[in-house]
């Protein structure tokens, strides 16, 4: 297992070697550099144009500006942004915790209550429940996370005012963007955990288990449950993962601090440093995820075994 | 012999107007976008400009009218080669780190603007052609210039060469933007990225130039600007009372907040150089065509436009230059009005005729063009559509994000393409319309015209504002006359705040002059 941990932890200097070259190389193909969205508010002349770009060192041979980069990420630079000319990793480390809590306060509605759902969804198959928490799931599934996002707003925080309508950093701010955020995972999980328990519970095992007395609750919590929630944390992985950089929107209409937004705009004003440090930050926490659900599943599946 | 430096020049002693305002309370603003960053020098985005209001001062100050007023300089002079400006500073300034404001402090604010290191994104511009500065004496400085540069003084009064500490930046190097020291009617306190900053009241003030309506200390303790980059959020953010006003305000809540009597809504014009409009291609057909230029112009009803995409907030633009600028010819914009008939003969007369579709033809070409322009502003294109095909042009819509329309629009692949730039000089249109700004400037018209090009030459050097005035006019007339461009109307911001602030109107479009100073609750 030792073995299997490090050899994927050195793996991920590669990839991410790999990724920013990669990332590197796209961003330049995009139309437009960053000094035209700098000077997008000022009409400036060309002229302007080529001593800012200049000043930047953004004219010189794309080879120069890459090897200058790896070669300064190589001794911990990360460089500033072009336009805040803010450290970037300074600026990631500032907008990384509130993009953490938000995936984590949102998987922890998600997977309890998706997983409970589910259950329920599954042992009284074909019930009210069922049907009812079928359609919520759908709901969940279809419905666009801004609009949630904004209804939410619209009814907590302008017309019962229970809650604050942006920003982050409290916990009051949390609790309305981690619910819109949850109700997709919520769907996806109770689907899920509704379909692996159905096909758990008609296995021999269960029947073997329920002809030697146990009760009910037991063969579910006890002997099926484990067995089902095999799917789901691959599932609740991705789901974090893309919690994490998806949260995007969410991030948007509540106005809070996050690194998706952080990366969106700094794609969107071609700032290099920013949109490289992004990259690597979030390749790093996916690749350490992964990493994560694999051991987890080693652990609860006695059938995996690394070597 | 020094020749006085020209333009209305207000009084030049500082404000004594009896300040009426009662001084306490806090005041909160959601604002629609994030600062780019805290240091004048090297900022680019107009959104910053309120908080650059607040916490420093520049030299002169100006009001959208032209009008300049004397602030940090108490008088100024170019000499008679228009090569050498002299300032005389005013004294008893501070700077919030105790620091003296003095002739060194503004050699090294100019040297440090220019300064590649500095690689500042707008102010270097407003520099011109500088090229260095001398210390008199401590409240006497000699700015010299490689080339004549009529427009320094209105130069000095935008945000970009707002004074700085130099002590600050020497100690905080280029970490100068978190903890930005200046001599404003406030201090910086506190930013956290993406949530807000929050300035307070600097209880030294005592040098408001005259435009201020007051002098002495701010009335407000405390400022927070909040961001809150999603419009519906922004407006319950008021709604609920979590801020005291927001910028930005969608067109129908604008409307509701105005008919409210909770709060009071306000819209703020900004002044174009040109104001909204549409750049037509010259060099690329159909739009090379002359008669087909100004069948386009006949074409377009701006009111329907206000009316559809703004809800009727809004007012219609007719030149090259914002109706309330001091130097709008109003002449060459009453060139062309809304006149379908006469568009369509215009087109009947270059050849385009209706057959028995939609669209006219020529020798078997059906008569389209394409339009480019931001995503965001999608209704408008499809509103100017639908108007162009009512003469029977085809209009072809391509939506892009900002660089890319930027890319697209210099090598010339539009017909169409939307744009608007704030400015606060008509010099600021060569970039617009002088042809050494085809292809790799902004001159997405590709219009080229010699007369055009000498007149903003002219313009540039010439000191004299009267004659100024004619210069631009003459350009004015003829880049109507060329059709190169349709104006739409006047770019504005919307405001709404909760009731109970003092003048609401101090705060302007662009935050350039944004009185948040002269501002308090009247309650």
């Amino acid at each position: 297992m030792i073995q299997y941990l490090l050899r994927r932890l050195a793996i991920t200097i590669p990839v991410i070697y790999g990724l920013i070259t990669l990332v590197f190389f796209m961003m330049h193909l995009l139309p437009g550099d960053a000094v035209q969205v700098m000077l997008t508010e000022f009409a400036a002349s060309a002229k302007d144009q080529e001593v800012l770009r200049h000043n930047l060192g953004l004219d010189r041979p794309l080879l120069v500006q890459y090897v200058d980069y790896v070669w300064a990420l190589m001794h911990g630079d990360f460089g500033r942004s072009l336009f805040s000319h803010q450290a970037v990793m300074s600026q990631i480390g500032n907008q990384l915790p509130a993009t953490m809590q938000l995936a984590c306060a949102s998987m922890l509605i998600a997977v309890p209550i998706g997983i409970l759902v589910g259950i329920a969804a599954a042992v009284r198959q074909n019930g009210w429940v069922d049907r009812v928490s079928m359609v919520g799931s759908l709901f969940g599934v279809a419905m666009p996370n801004f609009w949630l996002g904004l209804v939410f707003i619209y009814v907590f925080a302008v017309m019962l005012n229970w809650l604050p309508a942006a920003g982050s950093g409290s916990l009051k701010q949390l609790i309305l963007p981690a619910v819109s955020l949850a109700a997709y995972p919520i769907a996806v999980l109770a689907r899920l955990v509704r379909a692996s328990m159905l096909e758990v519970l008609r296995q021999e095992y269960v029947v073997t288990a329920r002809s030697r007395g146990v009760s009910e609750r037991g063969v579910i919590f006890r002997h099926a449950l484990k067995n089902a929630l095999i799917p789901v944390i691959t599932v609740a992985g991705m789901q974090f993962g893309f919690a994490l950089g998806g949260a995007v929107i969410t991030e948007t209409v509540f106005a809070r601090q996050g690194i998706g937004q952080l990366a969106v705009a700094a794609i969107q004003q071609r700032d290099m440093p920013l949109v490289q440090g992004t990259v690597i930050v979030v390749g790093i926490i996916t690749i350490l995820a992964n990493l994560l659900v694999d051991i987890v599943y080693g652990l609860i599946d006695p059938r995996i075994r690394y070597s | 012999m020094p020749t006085v430096a020209p333009a209305s020049i207000a009084s030049p002693a500082a404000s004594t107007a009896t300040s009426a305002g009662k001084p306490g309370g806090t005041l909160k603003i959601g604002l629609q976008r994030e600062f780019q960053i805290l240091d004048p020098h090297v900022d680019s985005s107009l959104a910053d400009n309120i908080f650059f209001m607040a916490v420093f001062d520049r030299l002169i100050e100006r009001t959208p009218d032209g009008k300049l007023y004397p602030s940090l300089a108490t008088e100024w002079s170019v000499s008679d080669d228009g090569l050498t400006w002299t300032f005389k500073l005013r004294q008893g300034v501070k700077f919030h780190d105790g620091t003296p404001f003095d002739a060194a402090a503004v050699k090294f604010n100019f040297d440090r603007i220019v300064d590649p290191a500095t690689k500042s994104q707008s102010a270097i511009f407003s520099l011109g052609p500088y090229d260095s500065t001398t210390v008199v004496d401590d409240s006497t400085i000699q700015v010299k210039f490689k080339t004549p540069y009529g427009r320094l003084p209105s130069s000095l009064a935008t945000l970009g060469p707002s004074m700085v500490s130099p002590a600050a930046v020497q100690k905080y190097g280029q970490d100068f933007a978190l903890h930005p020291v200046g001599t404003g009617a406030f201090v910086f306190k506190e930013y956290i990225q993406k949530q807000h900053v929050v300035i307070t009241k600097n209880p030294d003030y005592n040098w408001a130039s005259a435009r201020s309506t007051h002098n002495g200390p701010a009335y407000l303790d405390e400022v927070t600007f909040q961001f809150i980059p999603e419009d519906g959020t922004r407006t319950a953010a008021l709604s609920q009372g979590q801020v005291d006003g927001i910028n930005a305000v969608q067109p129908t809540d604008w409307v509701a907040f105005k008919s409210s009597g909770d709060f009071e809504a306000s819209q703020r014009l900004v002044e174009g150089y040109p104001p909204a409009g549409i750049y037509l291609n010259v060099t690329k057909a159909p739009t090379d065509d002359l008669t087909v230029r100004k069948a386009i112009e006949f074409a377009i009803n701006k009111d329907e436009i206000i009316k559809v995409v703004f809800d009727g907030v809004g007012q219609p633009a007719n030149g090259v230059i914002s109706t309330f600028s001091w130097a709008f010819n109003k002449d060459a914009g009453t060139l062309y009005s809304f006149d379908p008939k006469q568009a369509g003969d215009l087109l009947d007369q270059a050849g385009w005729v209706m057959g028995d579709g939609d669209y006219r033809s020529k020798d078997g070409q059906t008569l389209e063009v394409l339009y480019i322009t931001f995503t965001t502003l999608q209704t408008l294109a499809e509103v100017v559509q639908s108007q162009l095909k009512k003469v029977g042009v085809k209009v072809n819509i391509l939506a892009e994000d900002n660089p890319a329309q930027q890319q697209d629009a210099q090598q010339g692949k539009h017909n169409l393409d939307w744009t608007q730039w704030s400015g606060t000089d008509p010099d600021d249109l060569h970039k617009i319309f002088g042809s050494e700004n085809i292809g790799n400037g902004w001159n997405f018209s590709h219009y080229s015209n010699a007369d055009v090009d000498q007149w903003f030459n002219d313009g540039a050097i010439e000191t004299d504002s009267t004659k100024r005035k004619s210069i631009y006019d003459k350009i004015q007339q003829q880049v109507m006359e060329d059709a190169a461009y349709v104006p739409l109307y006047n770019y504005q911001v919307l405001w709404g705040f909760k009731k109970g602030l003092s003048n609401t109107d101090v705060i302007d479009a662009v935050g350039s002059s944004a009185l948040i100073y002269d501002l308090y609750w009247d309650k």
